[in-house]
């Protein structure tokens, strides 16, 4: 039995299948407005008010930098604060950005290195918070104090700080090995299974495999 | 944005009467579980509709639905996780495959086996023989998965072989 005489056969089902597939216009419309609108949801509470709180801490940050620039003990805090917002506000920028630019119906291969650019994409920035939020919770609470008009080395004191820092600089391989000990054993719980996989680097490296496989498609060579 | 987009309107479920059975071939070669078919079938038709303003007429529905379907069942493989929240069953839902699912399990042993391998294959090769078997040329396959008609036939070439070694009694 080869290909090509299956196609004949797997054509012969079509008529049966029309027939016997049947649509329910009054549930559909339903059915898939429900469903965007949970989309919707999604996106619009995950994405925009985070991009609108960026641009307003990049803002305020700037201007404490620019009130604090020739106090190095404040203004460094506020610079590192800054590149973290203006690198993960660049991240979100360049996920909507790809989002717009994906069209499914367009050719396979393309699709799907743009879909995986975004999940790529995506992980990176969970990375980025989540492995950088331990060390730069110390400079947030140097500026903010310093915002509200305290002295912060005063008010904490010098070792305190450092002890948050040394306390940051664990807290990452910690959460890193116990990302990967939970990695896959999470399966009831979407979310916290999703966060334990970027953490682990399983899923970064299961889109980067897949980039992989797309490039061999494309340029004709066998599966690994 | 997703959720200002207007109510489903008689156009496009006209056009998705011609599409249904591509989207349950599709569907039905990605998911042999119940649940997950029904899954993939809902996200095949959200993600229609989302499309279907850019949808030009120039191109067959059924043809641009496939291209879509399959492009969401590769992603459905390949998500991280499922929103099971969102899920309902499938004639809740308002696609009723029920008697489908009876006619695919009557069709004879070569068809069913012919699904069991093909769903053996990775995804792009999946994909492939699925737009050879309904009957598109190489040029129209290379178009619709972004390769050269050359890599599509010395690719199918390959598949044959593998198919044909593995499904000889």
């Amino acid at each position: 039995m080869d290909l090509d005489t299956m196609q004949e056969r797997w054509k012969s089902l079509d008529a049966r299948l029309d027939a016997c597939i049947r649509l329910d216009r009054h549930l559909l419309r339903e059915s898939v407005e429900r469903r965007l609108r949970s989309h919707a949801r999604w996106e619009v509470a995950l994405r925009l008010p985070g991009l609108a709180l960026d641009v307003v801490a990049v803002a305020w940050l700037g201007s404490f930098l620019a009130n604090h620039a020739a106090e190095p003990g404040l203004a460094v805090p506020a610079l590192l604060v800054l590149a973290f917002v203006v690198v993960t506000g660049s991240a979100t920028v360049r996920h909507l950005l790809l989002v717009g630019r994906i069209d499914l119906a367009g050719p396979v291969v393309k699709s799907q290195r743009l879909l995986q650019e975004r999940k790529a994409e995506r992980i990176r920035a969970s990375l980025a918070v989540f492995l950088l939020a331990p060390l730069l919770w110390t400079p947030l609470l140097v500026v903010a104090i310093a915002a509200l008009g305290a002295d912060p080395y005063r008010l904490l004191g010098v070792p305190w700080l450092l002890a948050n820092v040394a306390l940051g600089l664990v807290a990452i391989p910690a959460g890193i090995a116990l990302a990967r000990r939970l990695a896959g054993r999470l399966s009831g719980h979407p979310f916290l299974q999703r966060l334990a996989d970027d953490l682990a680097g399983r899923n970064l490296s299961a889109a980067t495999a897949w980039l992989g496989a797309l490039d061999r498609f494309e340029r004709g060579e066998d599966e690994r | 944005m997703a959720g200002e987009s207007p109510a489903l309107d008689d156009r496009f479920l006209d056009r998705l009467e011609e599409a249904k059975r591509a989207l349950y071939k599709v569907a039905s070669s990605w998911c042999r579980d119940p649940h997950d078919r029904a899954d993939l079938l809902q996200e095949m038709v959200v993600q229609l509709w989302r499309s279907f303003e850019r949808y030009d007429e120039r191109m067959p529905f059924p043809t641009w639905a496939y291209r879509i379907a399959l492009n969401v069942a590769i992603s459905f493989r390949r998500r991280e996780t499922r929103r099971q929240r969102d899920l309902v069953p499938l004639e809740q839902f308002g696609l009723d495959v029920a008697d489908a699912d009876l006619a695919l399990a009557d069709a004879s042993s070569d068809v069913r086996r012919l699904l069991d391998r093909v769903a053996a294959l990775d995804e792009l090769s999946r994909a492939l023989v699925l737009l050879h078997l309904e009957g598109h040329r190489h040029a129209e396959i290379g178009e619709a998965l972004g390769i050269s008609e050359g890599n599509v036939a010395t690719r199918l070439g390959r598949i044959k072989e593998r198919l044909r070694r593995s499904m000889d009694p």
